[in-house]
């Protein structure tokens, strides 16, 4: 079955991982901007970071028949240095036109402190003066609660905000009805004890219906499994869930929020079966 | 498009030895915190650790996100009163 997983940062995976996922049919990897491991520097580590996201990591996946695709930001973590924060931020537009980018992400809170709204405010401002979709990092274990309310308050304020161009991620039980009730996307990160897991996620689809929600990996630096997703669509299967709702999902649902960035364009290959019906 | 769920027997066939393991290992675990030296009273995670078990025995739905509210911190209304972004420099 074809997927993308919509969130995974592949620069802290092996090039092995990319095999992987193309071998159990994924066709394109999303990947935001965030923290890799340690604090950088300085602007120049931010620059060499986005050429990374903008130049090698479109290569490696290529080999595979992998199409990436990135979202540019300053992340929650590293947002503390607000001084650093707004030299990344001037230093984005740079990178903009590059061909993999979907907009701004993932942007959001992490300790929920003020320096982080203030980082958080000016890269919404940033996405609507470029006219790109946002992709919304929410905080980990007990500051996920407040922090996903802050940042739906904060995203309130902007009345010319399309809430259809915004994935607001991580969510889990206690923060997906929000999110959906206020007309954004949301997104589950299947992680093996932080986050959601496959079984948890399923339950949220079965509860708030397929629309507007996705599922990724977020395979990172820390424990975590890039082949997230292919075992979500097992969980699915193995509930008796048709193969167009798992497509929904996996495939349909990303393609629908991505295909908002002048920059998305997919192909998807067609079954000979279908294509000869 | 709405999902419908499994049908409920059919459900507890398959978790069933899953949810006896997971209990059974949250019994052994919480055995492991009585076993070792010095007390853990006071400590407020022993406090959610038991309003979350006493969730699981509700009769009704919400348990998960009944339990993920136990284990996060509260939302205050309030907060921009006290948070001011900090100015951008001239
Ligand atoms: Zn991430």
């Amino acid at each position: 079955m074809f997927y993308i997983d919509p969130h995974i940062h592949m620069v802290s995976r092996i090039t092995d991982d990319y095999e992987t996922l193309a071998r159990m049919g994924c066709l394109a990897v999303s990947e935001p901007a965030f923290w890799a491991g340690f604090d950088r520097g300085s602007v120049e580590g931010f620059r060499d970071y986005f050429r990374h996201l903008t130049q090698v990591e479109p290569r490696r996946a290529a080999q595979f028949g992998v199409k990436h695709f990135t979202w540019l930001c300053i992340n929650a973590k590293e947002a503390e240095n607000v001084p650093l924060a707004r030299e990344v931020i001037a230093m984005i537009p740079e990178f903009l036109q590059q061909p993999n980018v979907l907009g701004i992400g993932e942007i959001g809170l992490n300790k929920n402190t003020p320096n982080e709204c203030t980082v958080f405010l000016e890269q919404v401002e940033l996405a609507l003066q470029y006219d790109l979709p946002i992709l919304i990092h929410t905080p980990h274990l007990e500051d996920k609660y407040m922090g996903t309310r802050m940042i739906l308050d904060m995203l309130a304020d902007f009345s010319q905000l399309d809430p259809n161009r915004v994935l607001v991620d991580h969510v889990e039980e206690h923060t997906v009805r929000e999110v959906l009730d206020r007309g954004y996307w949301a997104g589950m990160t299947l992680y093996p004890v932080t986050k959601c897991t496959p079984k948890r996620a399923v339950d949220i689809l079965e509860m708030y219906g397929t629309e507007r929600l996705l599922v990724n990996s977020a395979g990172d630096w820390g424990p975590s499994k890039p082949t997230a997703v292919p075992d979500f669509i097992m969980e699915m299967r193995s509930r008796g869930h048709s193969y167009e709702a798992i497509q929904e999902v996996v495939l349909e649902n990303p393609m629908r929020f991505f295909s908002q960035s002048p920059h998305f364009q997919l192909e998807v290959p067609t079954q000979p079966s279908s294509a000869s019906a | 498009m709405q999902l419908a769920p499994m049908e409920a027997a059919r459900a507890l066939d398959r978790e069933f030895l899953q949810i006896r393991a997971r209990i059974l290992e949250l019994a052994a675990d919480l055995d492991r915190l009585d076993r070792g030296a010095g007390s853990l009273e006071g400590d407020q995670r022993m406090e959610q650790i038991r309003q979350a078990l006493e969730v699981l025995l509700r009769q009704e739905p919400g348990r998960a996100e009944a339990v993920q509210m136990i284990f996060s911190r509260p939302y205050d209304p309030q907060w921009k009163t006290h948070f001011r972004p900090v100015p951008k420099p001239r």
